[in-house]
């Protein structure tokens, strides 16, 4: 087990210098903000978990409940996470649960809804729009996420350990940011020019194809918001840190720590306020010999079984350390630590690598949640509770005014928020 | 609107009619009224009526008062086939006889005669519905290009044709090429970072699904910026003169053979060898090409290579030491490979793009080959079924051919020089000798580019000759082709002020084009099908059938005859395909298509773990043979059945070692051998959909029954209920998979689906996740026999995968028909409709009346009303 975390250790590692926009924050216009900023952490991976080792006995259903092994690592944070047993989206199909996780819908069924299979993430980097250089972080280590999408369907690309440092700290030259200055115009003309373009086609459209053209209009309108909230940030320098460029392909173990270091260090510097990551396995890492999606299938055999909690087991200890770096640093805005002000979510939306999709792993922890029970919902069909709603009260929590999302019946019930 | 298939829709149609209790109750109540009252008013006369007895006697046992199976009743189901809902029920109950799956296996089967008029009644009935209401639905909507018809499109429109990655049957996705979960870029391809095209009936071409987003569109203006500068040139103009490479053309570095032969007569270069052994592990030996070409050829464009070269002892008294095909001519093979991707023998980028059969006699031939090809690209020569380095070795050749030279390999006591020295020596009696054994001799290599203007002509077509032609001239030019139609100045003039705007702020005129045509790439006159409703006129109908043969936009000879629509004769539409399968650009026809209609698209999603599947490139072999397939159908208008089985099938060595465990081919290239058992001819058991139809760690007789009945016989079963888990294998014990399911067979609810799907998965049990042969599977130490057999819902037996193929090929008209809508659906950009069955009945019966040919059916899909009307 590995000795807690030194919190002189980490900011003297880190050695950031805090955002300019946080300072104006600060200086100007904290007042103006009514609730205190929050941030949305989600960690995933795409096989699901050893249930037996995962959830607590469902009948310890509150405080007192025994940890069971994979949670072992999150021993020490006990009163500040809550572990869902019975939650689920409501649909089966294997593998394709898992880009199910953040929203409830499943894509192709994404035109039924009025916002489409958009994921919280998403849904809170529309919201936070511009305020911060990044409106949100798709983040991936030895996997791939699948996990983020857009109101439109599309599904974010993701970014690995070396290109997040980049994009936090490694500042564009002179001659970048003039070009990309000059793009930014060129593509605003050019939005211009085929958004003229696109009405005199449709004058001579009929009805139905008038509606699909709708969709153009509406990405360059969004092409053209998104560019001048680019706009302003491309002269802000970015935030400068003693935190050396992470190098990838240490192994599974190794990676995903510098991941969880790169993940606080964004939020510390307001870079972004809604992250996803998913994370895999290095082949025959650990000391086993094989690949994830092999374990996955694990039919109960022991070897099989014995991995996977290996796997799951690390990523547990690596959100714990998460939460100790967070829990290290105070929130100069909202007060209180950053930790109190980050909602940090494991889940995948494929409940085991035997294809099930009902019963979903899902932690909650931080965010200003009241947290330490083991929360156990009805299991019978007919009174299953969407997990979408676990995803509402995540919204809600962080200020974003909505009374439903993707398909969600209503805010979790007994999830109360603490302090804000 | 979204056009979904019908089938799909039946069940989702009728549950909410019958699932609410309440008011059925009252309706039915009312109708009971009704009923008694007025006994004509429930079902008004009508020919469909004639049924009723029948259904009465076979049907409502359990689809009637007492029981409604699968939530279907047809004692109250109506006979206006007006009504969407009623008509599908109806469709469905003719589905069923057509079928023989009702009544299920188990209860009486009615008399045939009897069955028989009721299948015509239904069958006339609906026919002249579905014409009746042709004028409701069928219309394609506004449909976008498809991220593969983009890249086309750029190709053709910038003629960037040769240009790597953007070759017909090559789209580039993210590769996790090593099995560690990852998946990284490894091209140039544009649009490499596009997001997925949605689907829908596993097509990409459906304009109603494919959505436009701002994602989309930042991607696509980069895209044309990068396409652009890739037509960019700058600077003097190159040497356009002949490269031309005399022996010794490969120098140094090139293992043992070559060094040893050169030495002895150095007027040609020697291949000996294989360039890659059999595990595939790099070569670089018998690979020859000169290391002046290393950076590439030059500038992308069009090149002629030529080689003298001479094949000898293709017949040699070794044969025991040398493991050569003697029986077949020697194969000289010219491929193409990327300069900075290294590793010639084994570059997973390499292609071989000729291969010429030369007479083991010693005579002289030159070779020539033209192509276009990327200028960062060089060509290399090889032998391509040669023996295999391994069986060359000098010393046991000289003791078998030479004695008095032999001399033993050196034993303890000698130095490690000594040892070293052996065998070159050995090889070097052998070539003083004079070699015997089987070998190619290159003479030499010419590479001389076809194309000598400066700047090429993909420059010119941007710029112009020279600054002075006019901004507006050439954007016109570029819009014609780029709209794919005429185009009057007024048209173009926000171009031109775009242009003119970006020159003011400063941009270079050249700058400031490439500004106005990336507006015009991302403008949806170009990005968007034009079409007005109704029949499509000729410069529509030349972007809908070049855009379905080639996925790409209409070349000169099309667009012009689609601007007189001469390409609306019938003759002259023939002659235009005809002419467009032959086209190379038909291979995005049959990648992409086969692809999508197959599923091969899941293949390396969830690939095999370990080694074999990367190390060996499967991936990509598998995907050239079902296209080597595929494509020989369509060039020689082979009959549809022979995907279902044929005599003959598509090798290359590396999937016939490897996968067919046969030996009898050699080399890279595929070609026609004859089927042999146990994999048989046919596409179904190809490696590429038995990994495709399994998760790459084992395969399941539900996944693979479910592709049956949906991408070949065209009838989907019904997803499972929500409620059900999925199963979980507990492989501790050591159950087959058969005994598994059989808790299908256990329960009603999964029984009445079960045995539609799984019978037509069990026979492929013997194909595991790679498509390799086994009768037992392998698992927790025990080898459990495997047994294939399978018993359908009609009764009828399969023993195993071969009486599966003929219980399909029984079904032929079935498979057609299921062919001709997607390709329907693929070419017109819309889902097929059951208002459009009276023209699929139409095509598929003349299709089946000319003997079924698939070039045929190519034909017959493109002069449909369905292809030809939007």
């Amino acid at each position: 087990m590995r000795t807690p975390m030194n919190r002189r250790t980490f900011l003297r590692g880190a050695g950031v210098a805090i955002a300019l926009p946080m300072l104006e924050a600060m200086t100007g216009n904290a007042g103006e903000r009514r609730q205190p900023i929050k941030r949305f952490v989600c960690l995933s991976n795409n096989y699901g978990v050893y249930q037996e080792s995962f959830f607590p006995d469902p009948r310890q259903v509150g405080a007192s409940y025994d940890l069971p092994e994979t949670l072992a690592p999150l021993e020490r944070h006990r009163r500040d996470f809550t572990i869902f047993s019975n939650l689920d989206h409501g649909n089966t199909g294997g593998h394709q649960g898992v880009p199910v996780l953040l929203s409830g819908v499943r894509p192709h069924m994404a035109f039924g809804f009025p916002e489409g299979n958009i994921s919280v993430d998403q849904k809170i980097a529309e919201f936070e729009g511009s305020r911060t250089r990044f409106p949100s972080m798709t983040l991936q280590v030895n996997e791939a996420n699948l996990i983020s999408f857009t109101r439109t369907g599309v599904q974010v690309p993701s970014i690995n350990l070396q290109q997040m440092y980049r994009a936090l700290f490694i500042e564009d030259g002179q001659a970048a940011r003039a070009s990309a200055r000059e793009r930014m115009a060129r593509h605003h003309s050019i939005l211009d020019v085929v958004r003229d373009e696109a009405n005199a086609m449709n004058r001579n459209l009929g009805a139905h194809d008038q509606r699909k053209m709708q969709e153009y209009f509406e990405s360059v309108r969004s092409l053209e918001r998104r560019i001048e909230q680019q706009q302003p940030w491309l002269d802000r320098p970015r935030p400068r840190t003693n935190h050396p460029e992470p190098r990838q392909g240490r192994g599974t173990a190794a990676d995903l720590r510098a991941m969880m270091e790169l993940i606080a260090l964004a939020i510390q510097t307001d870079s972004t306020r809604a992250i996803t990551l998913a994370s895999g396995f290095q082949n025959n890492d650990f000391g086993l010999s094989g690949g994830y999606h092999g374990f996955s299938h694990h039919g109960q055999r022991e070897r099989e079984v014995a991995a996977l909690r290996l796997i799951e087991r690390n990523q547990i200890a690596q959100m714990a350390f998460l939460m100790e770096l967070l829990k290290a640093q105070q929130d100069p805005i909202s007060g209180g630590t950053l930790f109190d002000h980050t909602s940090i979510l494991f889940g995948c939306g494929m409940a085991t690598g035997e294809h099930s999709t009902r019963k979903l792993p899902l932690i909650l922890a931080g965010g200003g949640f009241r947290h330490g029970e083991h929360k156990v919902y009805p299991e019978e069909n007919s009174r299953r509770v969407p997990a979408a709603n676990l995803l509402l009260s995540i919204l809600r929590n962080h200020g974003v005014q909505a009374n439903r999302f993707g398909t969600s019946s209503g805010t979790l019930t007994g999830l109360e928020g603490g302090r804000s | 609107m979204i056009s979904i298939s019908f089938r799909r829709l039946r069940l989702s149609v009728i549950q909410p009619i019958f699932q609410n209790a309440k008011p059925q109750a009252a309706w039915i109540a009312w109708l009971a009224f009704f009923a008694i009252a007025s006994p004509n008013l429930l079902h008004a006369d009508s020919p469909l009526d004639a049924s009723r007895s029948f259904l009465k006697q076979h049907c409502f046992e359990c689809h009637g008062p007492k029981k409604q199976a699968n939530n279907l009743r047809f004692d109250t189901l109506g006979n206006d086939l007006a009504k969407k809902a009623e008509a599908e029920v109806w469709q469905g109950i003719l589905d069923q006889l057509n079928a023989g799956t009702m009544p299920p296996k188990g209860k009486p089967r009615p008399d045939a005669k009897e069955a028989a008029s009721v299948i015509q009644l239904l069958t006339t009935q609906l026919k002249e519905a579905y014409a009746k209401s042709s004028s409701t639905g069928g219309k394609t909507l506004l449909r976008r290009l498809n991220r593969l018809e983009f890249r086309n499109t750029l190709r053709d429109l910038l003629f960037l044709e040769g240009t790597a990655d953007f070759q017909p049957d090559v789209m580039v996705k993210l590769e996790d090429r090593n099995g560690d979960g990852v998946a990284r870029w490894s091209s140039n391809d544009p649009t490499r970072e596009f997001p997925a095209d949605e689907l829908e009936g596993g097509l990409d071409t459906i304009g109603g699904r494919l959505v436009m987003s701002d994602f989309l569109l930042t991607k696509i203006i980069s895209a044309a910026e990068y396409s652009l500068d890739l037509a960019t040139y700058s600077g003097k103009a190159p040497s356009f003169e002949p490269k031309r490479f005399v022996a010794p053309i490969s120098t140094g570095g090139n293992g043992g053979w070559a060094v040893w032969s050169r030495e002895v007569d150095p007027s040609f270069d020697g291949i000996y060898q294989r360039y890659r052994e059999p595990g595939a592990a790099a070569g670089g030996m018998g690979c020859i090409t000169s290391n002046k070409l290393s950076t590439g050829v030059g500038i992308t464009g069009r090149y002629r290579i030529t080689i003298e070269a001479s094949a000898h002892n293709q017949r040699h008294p070794w044969g025991d030491v040398i493991k050569s095909k003697q029986d077949e001519p020697m194969l000289l093979g010219l491929h193409i490979v990327d300069a900075p991707g290294g590793g010639l023998g084994e570059n997973h980028r390499s292609i071989l793009v000729k291969q010429w059969e030369l007479a083991g006699d010693g005579n002289k031939h030159v070779l020539q080959f033209e192509l276009t090809m990327d200028g960062k690209w060089l060509p290399w020569i090889g032998w391509e079924n040669a023996p295999y380095e391994r069986s060359l070795t000098p010393s046991k050749l000289v003791q078998k051919v030479l004695p008095n030279a032999y001399k033993p390999p050196p034993g303890k006591g000698s130095t490690e020089k000594e040892r070293q020295q052996y065998e070159p020596a050995m090889a070097r009696a052998l070539f003083k000798a004079g070699y015997s054994g089987p070998h190619l001799r290159i003479y030499n290599l010419t590479v001389e580019p076809l194309e000598k203007s400066w700047p090429p002509k993909r420059h010119v077509a941007l710029y112009g000759e020279n600054d002075n032609v006019p901004v507006e001239d050439l954007i016109l030019r570029f819009a014609e082709r780029a709209f794919r139609k005429s185009v009057k100045p007024d048209e173009v003039a926000r171009y031109v002020k775009l242009v003119d705007a970006q020159q003011k702020k400063g941009r270079s005129r050249a700058e400031a084009l490439r500004a106005g045509y990336t507006a015009m790439i991302a403008s949806p006159r170009f990005y968007y099908f034009s079409e007005a409703e109704g029949p499509l006129d000729g410069l529509a109908l030349a972007s809908r059938l070049s855009y379905f043969l080639w996925s790409s936009m209409p070349d000169d000879e099309l667009l012009s005859l689609a601007k007189t629509d001469a390409l609306k004769e019938p003759a002259v539409l023939r002659k235009q395909i005809d002419r467009m399968l032959d086209d190379p650009k038909s291979r995005s026809f049959v990648r992409r298509f086969t692809a999508r209609w197959l599923h091969l698209d899941k293949l390396g999603t969830m690939p095999p773990p370990g080694g074999f599947y990367f190390h060996r490139n499967m991936e990509a072999e598998m995907l050239k043979q079902t296209d080597a397939f595929f494509a020989d159908l369509i060039k020689t208008n082979g009959p549809i059945r022979n995907i279902i089985d044929s005599d003959y099938t598509f090798l290359n060595e590396r999937v016939a070692h490897w996968i067919y465990h046969r030996d009898d081919v050699w080399g890279d290239g595929f070609r026609k051998v004859p089927a042999k058992a146990p994999h048989g001819g046919g596409m179904l058991t190809m490696p590429g959909i038995m990994t495709a139809t399994a998760n790459g760690v084992d395969t399941s007789p539900v996944v693979r029954g479910v592709w049956v009945l949906e991408s070949i016989l065209g009838t989907p079963p019904s997803p499972p209920p929500p409620d059900v888990e999925p199963l979980s294998p507990d492989l501790r014990k050591a159950r087959t998979i058969r005994e598994q399911l059989e808790a299908h067979r256990k329960q009603e609810s999964c029984r009445s689906c079960h045995q539609k799907i799984d019978p037509f998965g069990f026979p492929f049990e013997n194909f595991n996740e790679l498509g390799l042969w086994r009768t037992v599977y392998k698992d927790s130490g025990k080898a459990l026999k495997i047994d294939p057999s399978a018993i359908f819902a009609d009764g009828t037996r399969a023993a195993d995968i071969s009486e599966l193929r003929k219980i399909l090929l029984k079904r032929e008209d079935q498979i057609t028909r299921n062919l001709a809508e997607r390709l329907l659906a693929y070419a017109s950009g819309r889902m097929v409709e059951r208002v459009d069955r009276g023209e699929v009945d139409r095509i598929v019966s003349a299709s089946m009346q000319q003997g079924n040919g698939l070039r045929d059916l190519i034909k017959l899909v493109a002069e449909s009303r369905i292809f030809r009307t939007k």
